[in-house]
């Protein structure tokens, strides 16, 4: 996204980074970027905030009832919530919840579109245009609002937020597979390999998927902040995790309505969204100039 | 130009095609039944079975959704489950708040996005360059229900300057409405400032590059002459398409402003038609949502290839 450059997807070099992977020179490249470091320390930071997750269950649902709706002291250091719940312990132990997200939904929908593109882009004909309309039609979707439409066919609830999220996210890996192989498809050795005659799953999965590596691990990345803010914004709006479970969306939407009385409720784990998305964009910015993969612009 | 937009218009039709089947697949073949939702857990079986033959559930799903397809071909959504008011009726109701929402976040994104890619594209690496280019991050990880959660704590609570919700028409109480839209506005318009700002940037620093402004500043023009009439001209012919492809962006952020918000727009709507269970209403709003979002971007695609006169179509 903040590439210098506006140059269009350049095959060649995307292919040849693909082609490499995360080598020792991409590794280097990562190491010296700023916004890599920035981004790795906050998701490690949060990585281990949601490792401890379990060891606050007891202060993230133990009612303090001294003190409830209290601003940020010595005792709760981001002060407490309507039941008397220290914030602290709830926004680390919340973390648990969007990482677990996002990081599930992306892979579903990595597995899932890159079959689907990398199908469509290998057989043409039918099956690609046929697959290809299914997914200019989901794309029509605003993100969120297919989303939401998922959930009002099964049903508020965290596994059902996590499936819509996923489905929302497929048809954007398929088609940024599907243009890869396109571009591959007509290579030397694609052809030489079908001639030899190695079946088709084995081209597709042996010989073209080694070369989507790249582009793929960029777009993923990309997409681990649109899971990461779907996930927050259908809690927010109460169709994602239910109560007493909680996840730092559904905190900022009860804080929310207790702005007047105290602040710190939804100041805190709103933040801590701020900072995660912010993260993950870093660090897909990063590996994207690194590995020179222009990925397509945020839909 | 009128085959480009004849043909731009038939593609569509497959894409609504499919938006189509998916909406009602969604919506009407995998939540069940439906009775329960309307007549509640007590009804009888009787009642039931009436309600279904009413809605037109008894009828096998083909006749469902050519029954629906057709309605709405003739401009009919159907009815509500649960008021059985007409859908298309009370999305009237609801279209003004949200489109003016989204005019709002255009507005702000060309009053301050676009200026602020020029002035850091103008001086780039400069601190000015740094410090807008570290908002335009913000601006895109910052949740939109949480930028208005910090709005209305400085604004409403702590200042006092400005309501903290509600919605007024813009018929009945102009200055009424523009101060309780001031905060949703900057709220959804967030992203796509930040979005303007960073690709009117970068074009325009492409653009800077080039041979033509080089000639430009060799024959004596100011660099202030050479920046506006020549680069930026070309430069904004991009920004224009990135900027209205963020409808779709626009959109899904409203839902969750207009619900912080209290405001009557499609966002709150589809939101709670949710938790109403009442589909036939989620099912019209998003169709209308989707056609929105398909029209605006071809309008995006139109103008962009009246804009640049390279474009073969």
């Amino acid at each position: 996204m903040s590439s210098e450059n506006s140059t269009l997807p350049d095959a060649g070099a995307a292919g040849a980074a693909a082609a490499e992977g995360v080598s020792r020179p991409v590794l280097r490249r990562l190491l010296r970027d700023r916004r890599f470091l920035a981004g790795a320390a906050v998701v490690i930071f949060i990585v281990l905030g949601s490792a401890l997750g379990p060891l606050f269950r007891d202060a993230m649902t133990t009612p303090d009832t001294d003190t409830l709706m209290s601003g940020p002291s010595a005792a709760h250091p981001f002060g407490t919530d309507e039941l008397g719940r220290d914030i602290l312990a709830r926004v680390v132990g919340g973390s648990v919840v969007i990482l677990q997200v996002a990081a599930v939904a992306v892979g579903i929908s990595l597995v899932a579109g890159t079959a689907l593109g990398l199908l469509a882009g290998y057989r043409g004909g039918w099956v690609d245009a046929v697959l290809m309309r299914v997914v200019d039609g989901l794309m029509a979707f605003p993100l969120l609002v297919l989303a939401l439409t998922i959930v009002a066919a099964l049903g508020p609830g965290l596994r059902n937020a996590l499936i819509a999220i996923a489905v929302v996210l497929t048809p954007r890996f398929a088609r940024v597979v599907r243009a890869e192989v396109l571009s591959l498809r007509s290579r030397e050795w694609v052809s030489a390999a079908r001639i030899v005659g190695v079946p088709s799953r084995a081209v597709m999965l042996r010989h073209l998927l080694p070369h989507l590596s790249g582009t793929l691990l960029v777009f993923a990345a990309l997409q681990l902040s649109t899971a990461a803010m779907a996930e927050a914004s259908l809690s927010f709006l109460g169709l994602g995790i239910q109560p007493p479970d909680s996840s730092w969306g559904a905190m900022v939407a009860s804080g929310v309505t207790r702005l007047e009385t105290n602040w710190a409720m939804a100041v805190f784990p709103g933040l801590a969204l701020l900072l995660t998305i912010a993260a993950f964009n870093l660090l897909a910015d990063a590996l994207r100039d690194a590995l020179d993969a222009h990925g397509p612009e945020e839909v | 130009m009128t085959t480009y937009v004849l043909r731009r218009l038939v593609q569509l039709v497959p894409v609504l095609a499919v938006v189509a089947v998916a909406l009602f697949v969604l919506l009407r073949v995998l939540p069940g039944d439906p009775t329960t939702a309307i007549l509640g857990l007590e009804a009888t079986d009787e009642q039931r079975a009436a309600l279904r033959a009413d809605l037109g559930l008894d009828q096998p799903l083909w006749n469902q959704f050519a029954t629906w397809v057709g309605g709405v071909v003739r401009g009919d959504l159907g009815e509500s489950w649960i008021t059985a008011e007409p859908v298309g009726g009370v999305i009237a109701d609801r279209l003004p708040a949200t489109v003016q929402l989204m005019v709002f976040s255009l507005v702000l994104a060309v009053v301050i996005g676009i200026p602020a890619g020029v002035v850091a594209a103008v001086r780039q690496r400069s601190g000015t360059d740094s410090v807008l280019t570290g908002l335009s991050v913000f601006g895109l990880a910052i949740p939109n229900f949480f930028l208005a959660a910090l709005l209305v704590l400085v604004f409403a609570v702590w200042w006092g300057v400005l309501p903290a919700s509600g919605y007024v028409a813009i018929g009945d109480d102009l200055v009424g409405n523009l101060t309780r839209m001031v905060l949703p506005s900057v709220t959804v318009g967030s992203t796509v400032v930040a979005v303007a700002m960073r690709q009117t940037r970068g074009s325009l620093l492409a653009a800077l590059g080039e041979d033509y402004v080089r000639t430009a500043r060799a024959t004596g023009l100011s660099r202030r002459r050479t920046v506006v009439v020549y680069a930026l001209r070309n430069a904004l012919v991009p920004v224009v398409t990135v900027v209205a492809l963020q409808v779709g962006v626009l959109m899904s952020a409203t839902v969750t402003t207009e619900t912080i918000f209290a405001l009557p727009g499609m966002g709150t709507l589809v939101v709670n038609a949710i938790f109403a269970r009442d589909l036939p209403l989620v099912q019209g709003a998003v169709l209308v949502i989707v056609v929105f979002v398909l029209l605006v971007n071809l309008v995006a695609d139109l103008i962009y290839a009246w804009l640049d006169p390279r474009i073969v179509y």
